[in-house]
């Protein structure tokens, strides 16, 4: 797959604060790749250096195989951008705005037409067409944000954090349709901090945090960075501290945390885990009450490359 | 295109506010209107005036008896009632004619009159009747004797002077439509504040900026795309403006003051966008437009004099208003109003005016553009 997007070095500096610093990836044909990091990791800061919308100090950038500035409108036709904040005028309607946005690319007014009820279908605003946006709500209103930045079709899609202060059913909507977009052939950098849609929809993962890149690589590369291969989540109350070492001592266990009568083990390989920890606690007669296991998560690793949560 | 209809769709509706600036315009025009009619009736009134005649009965005090019943309604009231009288009007003035009246006249001294007087414009117009009198008098009592003198003395008091006014101008109709003019800079400059304040304000809107950026549209062609719509609209209303007071002044507007009057609004118009501009360059608040469309167009206009006509002003209120462009702009207006002969000498200050104005519209351009560009840094 080749690359479209291409970024060498990129630093960006604001007086004695480095927000970006010296970052180098790519962005391959066809994929999603999300930029995942806490609040102020620099995810908005890369993105707006990429679009030229922020003078840089240092760095290449290039898109589709060209170097990216203000004036490359041949390359900006083949962009699309959905920024955090929704962009759109409160005196149009949700057609309206659309045929704007899209306007601003696509001058033949009859595929532009048609673009427009295509980006209204991807996003589900058929009922809404008419409405203007302050009578839409917050959910509907971020879709009609992303109907505007992907209307004309591009080739490659920024999305930052399209679906801050969402309801689920609108989270799920916007997911699955840039899945769709995907599928269509674009080619989508993600930025969120939401680690859960990063795995549902991400090709690819880099991890930024203080505009440095932590780690990155598909999903199953970056857990293996945790460490740990499995996590048993126990309720249980009133504990003793002779079975948490007693817990401790098991052969793959790497770690125990017991805290609000939830024992939390951390296994670094794992074949029988749960069945060895149900035998245990009946051996003991402790009563418990949820018992479940999950694989390592982005946070997993986030905690283990910085010693803190994502959402820290 | 599509940007040229975006803004004229934001405009729509935003039309809600321009039509009510045109609306005040023409109410405001209307009324002068009525208020102002072509026939000014003039009714001479007649004091109430009491004589009190110790001369004896000669010709001449007899003729000047004669020529005051005239003018006034001689009352008779008993002495010791005069000043109750006076004091409740019931009277204006009470002349006493002194016995030496005549001989003083004829000796050419002016006689000594005592008199009691109310004193309201009725007593001061009793006086200016008698010092008339006393001074054609005293001029003719050297050329003619008894009847004669009389005869000519109340020819002369009673002749009038006809005064014919040599101007063909319409002087009501151009009053109507200086005032019409002048309140037009108020709908101009709120008109041009607003709409373009809010058209800028709502393009410039961070976010909806960030991607017209990032689009693939000519950001060159973009701004002029701006440019050229506001300039659009506002000629549009100008247009409308001008079509109205065709309908509202048919008679003056085609004449060459009503020319000079679309003229100087038109160069007024430039000044007022480039007023609008500059003011869209610096606010991006939609809710503060508001506020400053009053505090700019209405504080002009009451410091310029559009709503209160300028000789009403103070001095330094006038002299303040100098360093602001409605000033130039009626002061042209006011000047337009009495002109009659266009030649060099009439229209220069005109030409000086409008010369003023464009100083200020160019001024306003540059500073918008120094702004813009301390903002793009």
């Amino acid at each position: 797959m080749k690359n479209i997007v291409e970024v060498k070095n990129l630093t960006k500096e604001y007086k004695e604060l480095k927000a970006i610093d010296n970052l180098s990836f790519e962005i391959k044909e066809g994929e999603i790749l999300g930029l995942l990091g806490p609040n102020g990791s620099g995810k908005s800061t890369t993105i707006n250096s990429i679009l030229s919308l922020l003078t840089i100090n240092n760095g290449t950038i290039k898109i589709f195989g060209k170097a990216m500035k203000p004036s490359a409108y041949d390359i900006k036709k083949k962009i699309g951008v959905v920024f955090q904040d929704v962009a759109v005028f409160d005196e149009l309607t949700v057609e309206e705005n659309i045929d704007y946005f899209c306007g601003l690319y696509i001058e033949d007014k009859k595929i532009r037409k048609e673009y427009v009820q295509d980006a209204i279908k991807l996003v589900g605003l058929e009922n809404f067409k008419k409405f203007y946006p302050k009578q839409l709500s917050g959910g509907l209103l971020r879709r009609l944000n992303i109907a505007c930045g992907i209307a004309h079709k591009p080739k490659l899609i920024f999305l930052d954090e399209p679906t801050v202060a969402v309801d689920p059913q609108s989270r799920n909507n916007i997911l699955e349709g840039i899945k769709k977009l995907r599928d269509n052939g674009a080619t989508i950098c993600y930025t969120t901090h939401y680690m859960e849609e990063v795995e549902i929809i991400c090709d690819r993962v880099i991890i930024l945090d203080k505009g440095k890149i932590l780690a990155s690589g598909t999903l199953d590369e970056l857990k293996k960075l945790a460490n740990i291969e499995e996590k048993v989540t126990i309720e249980i109350k009133d504990l003793n501290e002779k079975y948490v070492n007693e817990i401790l001592s098991f052969k793959n266990v790497d770690s125990v945390v017991y805290n609000n009568n939830d024992l939390i083990i951390s296994y670094k390989k794992g074949k029988d885990n749960l069945t060895e920890i149900i035998e245990y606690l009946k051996s003991k007669k402790l009563k418990y009450d949820n018992i479940f296991s999950q694989r390592p998560t982005l946070n997993d690793v986030f905690l283990e490359l910085t010693g803190k949560e994502l959402r820290d | 295109m599509t940007v040229f209809k975006t803004i004229l769709k934001i405009i729509n509706k935003l039309k809600g506010m321009i039509i009510l600036y045109t609306v005040m315009l023409v109410s405001i025009t209307l009324l002068n209107q009525t208020s102002n009619t072509n026939v000014t009736n003039f009714e001479e009134s007649k004091p109430d005036i009491l004589i009190v005649n110790k001369d004896t009965n000669d010709k001449l005090t007899n003729g000047f008896i004669k020529y005051l019943k005239k003018h006034s309604n001689v009352k008779k009231i008993k002495e010791d009632k005069i000043d109750d009288a006076i004091f409740y009007r019931d009277i204006n003035y009470v002349v006493y004619i002194p016995d030496s009246f005549s001989s003083d006249i004829l000796n050419g001294k002016k006689p000594i009159i005592d008199y009691k007087a109310s004193g309201d414009y009725y007593s001061s117009y009793t006086q200016m009747l008698i010092e008339k009198y006393i001074k054609i008098a005293l001029i003719y009592k050297d050329y003619y004797k008894d009847d004669e003198l009389v005869n000519k003395i109340n020819k002369t008091v009673e002749s009038n002077i006809k005064v014919e006014m040599t101007t063909k101008l319409d002087t009501n109709a151009l009053n109507i439509t200086t005032v019409f003019f002048n309140f037009l800079n108020y709908a101009f400059l709120a008109g041009c504040v607003y709409s373009i304040s809010m058209v800028l304000s709502i393009l410039k809107e961070k976010n909806v900026y960030k991607r017209t950026i990032i689009s693939s549209y000519n950001f060159k062609k973009y701004n002029s795309i701006v440019l050229l719509t506001n300039f659009f609209v506002i000629f549009a209303m100008y247009i409308i403006y001008m079509i109205l007071s065709i309908i509202l002044f048919k008679k003056i507007m085609f004449t060459t003051n009503g020319i000079m009057f679309m003229i100087n609004s038109f160069i007024f118009m430039l000044c007022a966008l480039s007023i609008g501009f500059l003011i869209g360059n610096i606010t991006q608040n939609k809710n503060a437009i508001g506020g400053i469309v009053n505090v700019v167009a209405l504080g002009t206009s009451f410091l310029c004099g559009c709503f209160v006509p300028i000789e009403y002003l103070p001095d330094y209120v006038i002299n303040i208003s100098k360093i602001l462009p409605t000033h130039y702009f009626v002061m042209n207006n006011e000047l337009i109003k009495t002109l009659e002969v266009f030649d060099y000498k009439n229209i220069k200050p005109l030409i000086q005016n409008s010369l003023v104005l464009i100083g200020f519209t160019i001024g306003f351009i540059i500073l918008t553009k120094l702004l813009s560009k301390k903002k793009n840094i």
